[in-house]
């Protein structure tokens, strides 16, 4: 018997049969599909991950976990809804950071658990006011650390659109047709949309209200450039001139005013705040996120988070930064702040959907 | 002792039946061709089912549930189809046709997405076309150069492509400043960026690659004698492309078109970028309802419905144009 009419191919057999080249194949197709099989080792890194917006892991703002530790990893969200959802599909991180007005949907969500704040040494020194606002307490629990606060508003260039007495109303005027920038997310188009109409309470529009948003919604819409959701992108349109009116945030006006760009801010603000919570099934050590989370509040940190345009919860923070500073961005007077502007909450659950199917048709043009 | 012995025996015995059932399998093995197709075709397999059939297998079980809050109600039902169907009296109109719906908004924005898919594959095939001619009939010599050329812009992300569009349509883009410079306007043009046509132009740019290697392909494809047959019985040079080469390219065209046209119209990247408020599509409302509103059912009923009016759409359209005859033209060449 010859060599080369064995059935199976010996490695170095030309040329080759089709039926030893079939086998090759199979045992090649089988060795790929099997690696998926086979062990990772260094896949679950048990290290501190926290679910942030981008911008907040300047390590500026932790240095004593930085110290103690080095950097925490991090994963990116630009939008809450869009984060919870993604916590909900069983993405799991350590902490997170949503902003008040989402606490109670994030816990009814099953995605956050209550904090110890025993564990956090600097906790006391919060400022108070931040943990009055609605799902800080939850039960007798604490959900929610509050870390950073500030104030969003409708803002407009004075060198470009000349008007005598500014109000929301210029976001619905033919004057600013095209040229305005609003934000994609529906509370804050609530929020907008409310004030315009005299709403009693804008988070929770009564029946009548309702009724009405509509029609407010298309008038804005009709107007809008683009609705955006990244903050780079609006803070460009303005500068550049593409939108003289827009729906900002507040460490975008400062920003804005630093590169040499006249914002006249208009009233009413909505001010905010956001924070840390803890995560279930957090893969990590408990014990190093409360690190991290008592370094958050740690003043040397405060003070850099507040030289770039944001509130710290911690009041010890402020005596280490310039009391003209923090005046020039609005931000020397928390109780001023909140009780002036219309502070962003929840909007209940029950008009929660029938608001986000208006606003996307709105959004649709319909 | 003795028991050790029978202990042995026992296990001798239970490798020996291993053996043997080892040794059948590995005959059946040798011997099925097929099955050894199918171990060779094991990681895609395992992929597709992994990632194409089980989540498809998912999305239209979804369809029949109901969000209810954080929970899902797995209760059967159609009423997330219904949704997208319910009469109203109130008459919504989108481009001169009456959609007399409660939620205009999911067939209003897929008919929309379908027309500026329509569009977009209308001029990228006519783009491309020229294209793969010139490849396929001009260029002998350094024809992988030729390709490479146009396959390039092909490896930069699609998102990068995307943004160039958002830089050179923008206020103070490539397209405004070059006008302004030449005098011919006072103040940028607004209505370039944030618009369907930015959309269709973007689209246009981004697929055109896609469609010029199939259409190449079919125009290789023709057997040159026939060029000369037409030559000879008297065709002009445009009379024989209209008569020989357009009907022989046709099967390219078709797949071009196909490979453009079904992506494109669930496309969510593009229209969010470049799209502003009047250019959003079908993809954008999906990933609201997966995101923002959290409605998955109402989602995966949006997406199936999408996915079942795409292929009725590609369906008509090849029936209409006679598919099987041109292939069958083509092959005979």
């Amino acid at each position: 018997m010859t060599k080369s009419k064995k059935h199976s191919a010996t490695p170095l057999e030309y040329p080759m049969s089709r039926r030893g080249l079939f086998e090759r194949l199979a045992y090649a197709g089988i060795g790929f599909a099997g690696t998926v099989l086979a062990p990772r080792p260094g896949w679950a890194a048990t290290d501190l991950t926290v679910f942030d917006w981008s911008g907040y892991e300047n390590p500026a703002y932790h240095p004593m976990f930085t110290q103690a530790h080095g950097e925490p990893n991090y994963a990116f969200f630009a939008e809450e809804e869009q984060a919870l959802q993604k916590l909900r599909a069983g993405f799991n991180v350590d902490l997170s950071h949503p902003c008040s007005a989402s606490i109670n949907r994030w816990r009814d969500a099953g995605v956050i658990k209550p904090l110890d704040t025993e564990r956090i040494a600097l906790w006391p020194q919060i400022i108070p006011q931040l943990l009055q606002f609605r799902g800080v307490q939850h039960q007798g629990k604490t959900w929610f650390m509050p870390w950073e606060w500030g104030f969003s508003t409708v803002a407009y260039r004075p060198d470009l659109l000349k008007v005598d007495s500014p109000t929301f109303n210029l976001v619905v005027d033919p004057v600013t047709k095209g040229r305005m920038g609003m934000n994609v997310q529906f509370d804050v188009a609530l929020a907008v949309a409310g004030i315009i109409g005299g709403f009693t309470d804008v988070f929770n529009p009564t029946d009548e209200e309702m009724a009405r948003l509509p029609a407010i919604w298309l008038n804005i819409v009709a107007n809008t450039r683009f609705l955006w959701s990244d903050e780079v992108e609006i803070e460009n349109a303005f500068a550049s001139g593409e939108v003289t009116i827009a729906y900002l945030w507040g460490g975008t006006v400062k920003r804005l005013r630093d590169r040499g760009i006249p914002v006249t801010m208009i009233d009413p603000v909505l001010p905010w705040a956001c924070g840390y919570s803890m995560n279930a099934n957090a893969p990590g050590s408990e014990a190093i996120a409360y690190e991290y989370l008592n370094a958050m509040l740690d003043p040397v940190g405060g003070k850099a988070l507040i030289e770039d345009g944001y509130g710290h919860s911690n009041s010890k923070s402020f005596e280490l930064v310039d009391p003209a500073l923090t005046a020039s961005y609005g931000l020397d007077d928390i109780v001023g702040l909140f009780s002036k502007g219309k502070l962003f909450d929840e909007v209940p659950a029950a008009k929660r959907n029938r608001l986000i199917s208006e606003w996307e048709k709105a959004r649709a043009g319909l | 002792m003795g028991q050790m012995t029978s202990g042995a025996n026992h296990v001798s015995v239970a490798s020996e039946l291993r053996i043997n059932l080892v040794q059948r399998m590995l005959t059946t093995f040798r011997r099925s061709e097929s099955l050894r197709g199918y171990l060779f075709l094991s990681p895609t397999l395992l992929l597709m089912v992994a990632m194409m059939i089980v989540p498809m297998a998912g999305l239209v079980t979804l369809s029949f549930w109901t969000q209810d809050y954080f929970a899902l109600d797995t209760k059967f039902t159609l009423a997330n189809y219904w949704t997208l169907i319910e009469p109203s009296d109130q008459v919504t109109s989108f481009l001169g046709l009456p959609f007399p719906l409660r939620n205009p908004i999911y067939l209003v924005l897929l008919f929309k997405s379908i027309m500026v898919s329509m569009v977009a594959t209308i001029s990228i095939v006519l783009l491309a076309y020229p294209m793969a001619y010139f490849l396929a009939f001009h260029t002998t010599r350094h024809k992988l150069i030729w390709l490479t050329i146009i396959i390039v812009p092909g490896w930069t992300s699609y998102l990068l492509r995307v943004f160039a569009w958002k830089v050179i349509l923008g206020y103070n883009g490539a397209v405004n400043s070059g006008l302004i410079a030449l005098g011919a306007i006072d103040e940028p043009l607004g209505f370039m960026l944030y618009s369907p046509t930015a959309v269709i132009i973007t689209l246009t740019h981004s697929w055109l690659a896609f469609a010029v290697l199939p259409i190449y392909v079919s125009l290789e494809k023709i057997d040159r004698s026939l060029l000369e047959a037409a030559e000879d019985l008297g065709d002009g040079p445009f009379e024989g492309f209209l008569r020989v080469t357009l009907p022989l390219s046709m099967p390219g065209v078709i797949a071009a078109g196909l490979v453009v046209f079904i992506p494109t119209v669930g496309d969510y990247v593009t229209p969010t970028m470049v799209g502003g408020t009047t250019g959003i599509m079908i993809g954008n409302v999906i990933e609201s309802l997966f995101g923002r509103a959290n409605n998955w059912p109402l989602g995966s009923a949006v997406a199936i419905t999408m996915m079942v009016a795409v292929a009725a759409v590609v369906s008509v359209f090849l029936w209409a144009i006679g598919y099987h005859r041109i292939r069958a033209r083509a092959s005979m060449s």
